[in-house]
């Protein structure tokens, strides 16, 4: 009877669901084919496994069979014969469709920047694709298991056939105008006659941008750039120009997966050294006859304008995320009229709002910045671009996290065997960023019909994305904690703790330098911007190395709640004043180049718009500090829209619990 | 024999504050004990010098190293309490030094001790004095509102005595609900003709002292707009909601 049955089944026309919307019969030669071309297995091999598949799959009693079924099987059939590097190439990527009802049904709680919508669930599942992918097939083994592993964490894998961030000037757009797409299939426009279509130029190029890079948009001078348009303007329209800009780009939410664009917008009050001679563009493209140096009072109508309209924040009094406005600070600031109530104003925008980032540009530094803290800081080739500056087109390629708590346990408190764990990971890493560059750069050489056409786009006899002059970032997690471990101090604690740590960064700088050199790339440190990571690296210590983690590792030991503190940052809780803060964070900064920061907190006192001023302006004087921002605590009632200092449970108005606070995190 | 520096009781120490002194970057020093007992207060830890919990006393040696190490950033000290004019003794030496570090000084007082604050301003050891009006210069009010009896003669003179030197100053009142009304602000501000400032302070309830303080809503930004208006004639003044 069992015979017959089988036979029966056998009988049976089987069916199967292709992965192309289509249903075939059941032909084994399918099998066969794609092994032999997906994988290169000899066909004799792949005739053996496919016969097996089929024996397999006919005994099964299904009508129907999927695509991914089959593959599936195949893989196993393959594991039997020991034909791992096969299966490996053989893989299917995707998700279970469990997860795929998650999706739908569970919003994302992974990402406070990605609201729940089916743009977020297409972002969420292509990502999931793609990091498999570049785990087997972009990366090497051994990069591929030390990101899994958490010795090192590969940023944005999710976005793998991008590059991670980028620097732009509104001049390109000023130049050649619109070309969307990259590659004049769209509707193309002409450069912009007016403001307001030169300011939906810019809001439109950064969300396309968006798409084609993983990370940060960073604009140039926004303020002097846009100057040459605006002579001759009334305040008012200045100011409502500036407000145009900001709720273009804050309201936006159409980039990966239904978020608005991560736009960094660069100010400057004074006219920097640097831009002082360069020819000015104005409507319609054309050189105005005059340099930048004629455009100081356009260019600070502008920054006052975009500053009080992120003192006001939007309709209920909340503030703008993004874009993010950085304020330079250079040493010609301090001699520019009217600077002392500008700065006034932006520090009453950091108080109040959280929004300023300072960044302080000391003696012949020139510096474009891109996200959280990134910073380009150009270079002598660099600095040539800026006579032409529609070609100041800047961009990281990847960026690499170093788990250096990780190195110290891997030490087990000795120093030399420290400082070699640590030149291993940061070997791993410049190793991943070859892999990632050649990646890209196969991308990027189908040229005009390849997936990164605005990388590809040529308007100016180079494409937009200069390949050859992108740098690739190592950044670190955990410092705090490494020398917790060896020297059993925190920095706040000793001075001999904080020189340990100064030692580690110099090192971990002249690594990178090194390998830099020894694969062909610019490697500059960079402090790590992701909480994620610092979660990420705490829970695999805790799994992995139990007992050294469990010693340094902050938050609730036992718990989820655990994490590294940040880059070269001081415990955040230590009982540290905001000068101590500064000045001692600071003397990391010039060791990392790609840009750091420190983070001040200011709770929930408002404090006085001056003294602050007062504090950024001897921040820069007498500090090595680069960058800082100020965090203050507030909640929003959404029953009244009462607006509060400090995290509260209810509304002091109305008593309503439907409150929302907000801290940022920098 | 003269107090010296190291007598100083300090019974707290912020070394950076950006809410102090309008402009500036100070450090504050808490000096235990008050003469008050203002039900409302907010600092009420240091009332009682002998039963403070913050009993613990900062070497005031100390104090001046810091302030010394950090002139390049902090422009002054703001010296509050409790009241900080019954430390008089120790006061003296120990703000004299401040004032060779050449830093600046602010002093907090409730104003019930004029002959110490005419001291300090004689001996020029203050540069900003911000006293505390607590409520209408009548001894009825003002009981109510310091819980204590105490002759508003006391505090009519500090006034004089401040307007008079010609030092910086404030003149700052807490509108705490049911001890301070809108009349009562009008009243004051009669009583400031001639202040370089008068400020009103918005009542915020959290760590106030004593019931029924620790649960009363303050009156709303707007109330507090409204009462600044109706004095902004009769003498400079400015509103501190925070």
């Amino acid at each position: 009877m069992a015979i017959k049955k089988n036979r029966d089944s056998e009988d049976k026309t089987l069916f199967v669901r292709t992965s192309d919307d289509d249903i075939r019969s059941w032909d084994k030669k399918y099998i066969v084919q794609s092994l032999v071309s997906e994988v290169g297995m000899p066909e004799p091999d792949a005739f053996k496994v496919a016969t097996e598949v089929e024996f397999f799959i006919k005994h099964s009693n299904l009508k129907f069979v999927s695509a991914p079924l089959v593959r599936e099987i195949t893989n196993t059939k393959l594991l039997e014969h020991g034909y791992e590097t096969y299966r490996k190439r053989y893989t299917r990527l995707g998700l279970p469709l469990n997860d795929m009802t998650d999706l739908f049904f569970n919003s994302n709680k992974e990402n406070s920047n990605v609201h729940h919508s089916s743009e977020a669930i297409n972002m969420t599942i292509s990502g999931i694709a793609k990091k498999e992918y570049a785990l087997l097939n972009v990366f090497s083994d051994d990069v591929a298991t030390a990101h899994q592993n958490g010795t090192i964490h590969l940023h944005d894998l999710d976005y793998i056939d991008r590059p991670y961030c980028t620097g732009n000037s509104i001049e390109y757009l000023k130049k050649f105008g619109l070309v969307m797409d990259g590659r004049g299939n769209l509707t193309v426009a002409k450069p912009a006659k007016h403001a307001e279509v030169l300011i939906l130029h810019l809001t439109k190029f950064a969300a396309a941008l968006q798409g084609q890079f993983a990370g940060a948009i960073g604009w140039d001078a926004v303020n002097l750039f846009l100057a040459p348009y605006l002579v001759g303007m009334k305040e008012d329209k200045v100011k409502q120009l500036a407000q145009m800009m900001i709720y273009e780009f804050a309201q936006q939410a159409v980039s990966r997966g239904g978020q608005v664009t991560f736009t960094d917008t660069n100010y400057f009050w004074e006219v920097p050294k640097h831009f002082m001679d360069v020819p000015a563009i104005g409507p319609g493209g054309k050189f105005t006859g005059n340099n930048y140096s004629e455009y100081e009072e356009e260019a600070q109508g502008f920054a006052k304008a975009a500053f009080e309209v992120y003192l006001k924040g939007d309709a209920y009094g909340r503030p703008f995320f993004f874009p993010k406005p950085d304020l330079h600070i250079t040493e010609k600031f301090f001699k520019t009229d009217g600077h002392k109530e500008f700065m006034d104003l932006a520090t009453e925008v950091g108080t109040k709002m959280g929004n300023t980032y300072f960044i302080f540009d000391r003696g012949d530094e020139v510096k474009i910045s891109e996200c959280c803290r990134l910073q380009f800081k150009l270079n002598e080739t660099d600095l040539l671009d800026v006579k032409q500056p529609w070609k100041m087109r800047y961009s990281a390629m990847q960026n690499v996290t170093v788990n250096l708590p990780r190195a110290a346990y891997c030490s087990r408190g000795n120093e030399a065997v420290l400082f070699d764990k640590i030149s291993q990971a940061m070997e791993l890493a410049a190793k991943a960023h070859v892999q990632k560059k050649q990646f890209i750069g196969k991308i990027l050489a189908l040229g005009s019909s390849s997936s990164l056409p605005i990388l590809t786009m040529n308007l100016d006899g180079e494409p937009y994305y200069r390949f050859d002059r992108a740098s690739f970032l190592v950044g670190m997690l955990g410092l705090n904690e490494l020398v917790q471990y060896m020297i059993g101090k925190e920095m706040h604690e000793t001075t001999d703790a904080y020189k340990y740590g100064l030692r580690v960064i110099a090192f971990m700088r002249k690594t990178a330098e090194e390998l830099g050199h020894k694969y062909g790339i610019h490697m500059p440190l960079e402090q790590t911007p992701a909480e994620s990571t610092a979660y990420r690296m705490a829970k695999l210590d805790m799994e992995h190395y139990p007992n050294q983690t469990s010693k340094v590792v902050k938050g609730q030991v036992g718990t989820q709640s655990i994490y590294y503190t940040n880059s070269t940052y001081f415990n955040t809780s230590a009982p540290m004043s905001p000068i101590d803060r500064v000045t001692k964070e600071g003397a990391f900064h010039p060791l990392i180049d790609a840009g750091a920061m420190t983070h001040v907190w200011l709770g929930e006192s408002q404090s006085d718009p001056r003294a602050l001023t007062n504090f950024v302006m001897k921040t820069f004087k007498n500090t090595m500090n680069t960058q800082i921002a100020f965090s203050p605590e507030i909640t929003f009632c959404k029953t009244c829209n009462n607006k509060m200092r400090g995290l509260k449970d209810r509304c002091d108005k109305c008593a309503s619990v439907k409150v929302e606070g907000i801290t940022q995190t920098k | 024999m003269p107090s010296t520096v190291n007598e100083l009781e300090i019974s707290g120490f912020l070394e950076t504050s950006f809410i102090d002194w309008d402009g500036l970057i100070t450090s504050v020093i808490y000096l235990p004990g008050c003469n008050l007992r203002c039900p409302f207060c907010h600092n009420h830890e240091l009332i009682f010098s002998d039963k403070s919990p913050k009993k613990m006393k900062i070497d005031s040696q100390l104090v001046l190293n810091h302030l010394s190490e950090k002139k390049d950033w902090v422009d002054g000290l703001t010296v509050t309490g409790g009241e900080p004019t019954f430390h008089m003794g120790a006061l003296v030496p120990f703000l004299e030094e401040v004032k060779k570090i050449g830093l600046k000084v602010k002093l907090d007082t409730n104003g019930s001790n004029p002959f110490v604050i005419q001291k300090l301003i004689d001996l020029k050891l203050v540069d900003y004095v911000a006293m505390d009006i607590k409520s209408r210069l009548s001894d009825e009010k003002y009981h109510a509102a310091v819980g204590v009896n105490l002759s508003v003669d006391k505090i009519k003179e500090s006034i004089k005595i401040i307007i008079d030197s010609g030092v910086d100053h404030e003149f700052r009142t807490t509108v705490v609900p049911t001890l301070v009304s809108s009349s009562d602000v009008v009243s004051i501000a009669k009583d400031l003709i001639g202040c370089k400032l008068y400020v009103l302070q918005k009542f915020h309830n959290e760590n106030a002292w004593k019931e029924p303080f620790t649960t009363m809503a303050s009156y709303d930004d707007e109330g507090m707009k409204v009462m600044g208006g109706s004095i902004s004639d009769v003498v400079p003044v400015k509103l501190r909601l925070r």
